[in-house]
């Protein structure tokens, strides 16, 4: 139960939560609005004339290929980098959870990338994958493999992700790490005398258990794919070459502020805001319900 | 079916020693409970026979072979855990058969050793329900199923009922006892309860700090106890331990005496053991006190007895209808056969 405290004065409470709700309407709800409001707008390239449309900026985008194909682009980068991001993590957290000695530095290395911004860790990869410069590029080049990220785009979608992902593994690594410690020891040890190998206890034991971490992890990927990857990919691709890398987000950004259609672009933001509205109550509906065996 | 031969077993956490050697001769079919306060090692003596922890000296044997560098998997026990262990994601019967798929048994094998154990545990009709929908007494069950669908040549129990209700574990140990006697699989019980040690131990080996206070049956234990440790811990209510000092004529105990039994042949300052329940309604050589406390227990009756100039008061088990107020005087008469001597210095028993 719950104890509620109850305060003599009323205006204390408004006053406690004032500042999160400034930023919030400041920085959230007004902006929101303000992309719905323009959404509905049509606006020429020098902002001399704006006329009311109504959906028509939605219905061309149904219409549009290329909103369509960053559409499809997008599932596949987000499922990617969730998948190979947390293939890792758990890969990593699984091993880590055997480790005895010096367990402190592993996982403190593990975690690190997690404190680079996305635009540091692009460049970081961008160097890495230079076509002229990088070392990877070298050794891939020693391999009979030319990489060109700036002409190929199979290249460069593949360097997004690989960068993308590897900016989460910490997250998930931490919270994998996690959810194994609190599963309890003897259950470990249970299996042990029941004669399972590290391998079979993973696969019938670990991995079961943390499952309520790895969906909500899931949705937590598939987030950060569709919104926080802006940064990598305008270091590294800038959503080329062509559009092969232009995520939703990108396109946002592309289509508003370099193409100057800001009517498309605020129903593009629109349609991202309801599809992250939708996996955070997916999410909270399956939190919520909290997984108990 | 086999012995358990445990010598010289020490273990140390870095650079804390908290097994101190070790030796126990299990014989086969045996019950031996390992009884001792919070923190004297009886888990990690447990787990070391498991081979969930590893032994830093010494050895352990099982049926003639030293198992100490064997997995658990491979040494032939099964565990049944104070928190039960079950896997929460798995049904019962998952549960149970987990081990026996491990063993590559067929299946039809497993579904009949499963439904068997399931039978004599009556716990057949959860066999599809998952843990969390048992309760503490039925999760107990299944436990002791999972272990014993194993066929283990030995059963290792670490406190498993001491997460049940009192009424409860008086069941529950009584069940676990008969059905260790009909299976006859060598059993090391671990608990700090001094009564579940009593009621069920073949041989009690009494722990402290890490050293082996005493082996022996209960009774040898009880009516024979090596030193005040064991004598305290083992008897509900424990021991009355009294300073005294024996003269040639007299014990004297706080400003009072009485004369020395004859028998006891022990002089100078000693500590004075006596159980309350032997403790006799008589009034040749009596002390005096006067009744500070009062528990009534229904069969019997408590008495706290406070005499001059003694530390502790003195708790006298009498029979139940006596008729007592608290700050009357009581005179104290002992069965003078049955008073235990210890030295104050080594704690050890003297006479
Ligand atoms: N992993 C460990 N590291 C260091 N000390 C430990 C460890 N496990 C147990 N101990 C110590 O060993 C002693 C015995 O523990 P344990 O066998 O669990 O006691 P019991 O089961 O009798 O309560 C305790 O003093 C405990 O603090
Ligand atoms: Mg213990």
């Amino acid at each position: 139960m719950l104890k509620r405290v109850h305060y003599r004065s009323s205006y204390l409470p408004y006053l406690l939560v004032a500042p999160q709700i400034i930023i919030t309407i400041l920085f959230f709800i007004w902006p929101a609005a303000q992309a719905l409001y323009q959404s509905f707008l049509l606006q020429d390239a020098f902002g001399l004339s704006t006329e009311f449309v109504w959906f028509d900026n939605f219905i061309e985008l149904y219409d549009n290929p290329n909103y369509l194909n960053s559409f499809a682009r997008t599932g596949f980068f987000s499922l990617a980098v969730a998948s190979l991001s947390m293939g890792f993590a758990l890969f990593f957290a699984a091993l880590a959870d055997r480790v005895i000695k010096g367990s402190h530095t592993y996982r403190t290395l593990l975690i690190i990338p997690y404190a680079v911004a996305p635009v540091l860790a692009g460049t970081l990869w961008l160097f890495l994958f230079n076509p002229t410069l990088g070392i990877i590029t070298y050794f891939l080049d020693t391999f009979g493999i030319d990489w060109n990220h700036k002409l190929n785009s199979a290249q460069a979608m593949s360097l997004v992700i690989l960068a993308a992902a590897w900016k989460q593994i910490s997250y998930n690594f931490l919270f994998f790490i996690a959810a194994m410690h609190s599963i309890p020891k003897s259950l470990i040890e249970a299996s042990a005398i029941d004669g399972a190998g590290p391998l079979h206890r993973f696969r019938t034991i670990i991995f079961p258990l943390i499952s309520p971490t790895t969906f909500f992890l899931l949705v937590v990927n598939i987030i950060y794919a569709f919104f926080d990857t802006f940064g990598i990919i305008h270091a590294i691709t800038a959503g080329g070459p062509g559009n092969s890398t232009e995520i939703l987000v990108y396109k946002v950004y592309n289509d508003g502020f370099v193409g100057l259609d800001l009517g498309g672009s605020a129903a593009q933001s629109v349609i991202l805001m309801f599809i992250v509205v939708v996996l955070t109550v997916v999410q909270f509906k399956y939190v919520e319900r909290k997984v108990q065996y | 079916m086999s012995d358990i031969k445990i010598e010289q077993l020490k273990k140390s956490y870095q650079s804390t020693q908290v097994i101190h050697g070790i030796d126990i001769d299990i014989r086969d079919g045996e019950f031996i409970v390992l009884v001792g306060p919070s923190g004297c090692g009886k888990s990690t003596l447990l787990r070391m026979v498991a081979g969930l922890e590893t032994i830093s000296e010494g050895t352990v044997q099982i049926d003639g072979a030293v198992v100490n560098d064997l997995e658990p998997k491979d040494r032939g026990i099964a565990m049944v855990f104070q928190n039960y262990a079950l896997y929460p994601h798995m049904s019962v019967y998952d549960n149970m058969a987990y081990g026996l798929k491990l063993m590559k048994l067929p299946k039809a094998e497993i579904e009949q050793r499963v439904q068997q154990v399931a039978q004599l545990l009556q716990i057949e009709d959860f066999l599809d329900r998952r843990p969390s929908n048992l309760s503490g007494g039925q999760r107990q069950r299944v436990a002791m199923g999972r272990a014993i669908v194993r066929k283990p040549k030995v059963f290792l129990f670490d406190e498993p009922l001491s997460n049940l209700d009192a009424a409860l574990r008086v069941q529950m140990r009584m069940q676990i006892k008969t059905l260790q006697r009909n299976l006859g699989v060598t059993t090391l019980y671990v608990t700090h309860d001094q009564v579940e040690a009593m009621t069920m131990a073949d041989r009690l080996v009494v722990l402290k700090d890490g050293i082996a206070a005493q082996i022996g049956t209960p009774m040898e234990i009880y009516d024979d106890p090596h030193n005040q440790f064991v004598a305290g811990f083992i008897g509900s209510p424990a021991m009355n331990f009294i300073d005294c000092e024996v003269t040639e004529d007299h014990i004297v105990i706080g400003e009072q005496r009485i004369s020395r039994p004859p028998h006891v042949n022990m002089r100078g300052k000693l500590v004075l053991g006596i159980r309350p329940e032997h403790f006799i309604e008589e009034n040749t050589s009596a002390l005096e006190g006067e009744i500070e406390m009062i528990e009534k227990l229904g069969a019997s009756i408590l008495l706290y007895v406070s005499c001059k100039n003694v530390s502790q008061a003195i708790v006298i088990q009498c029979e139940g209808h006596l008729n007592v107020n608290i700050g009357d005087t009581k005179n104290i008469s002992f069965d003078s056969h049955k008073l235990y001597f210890f030295d104050p210095s080594t704690q050890q028993r003297v006479y």
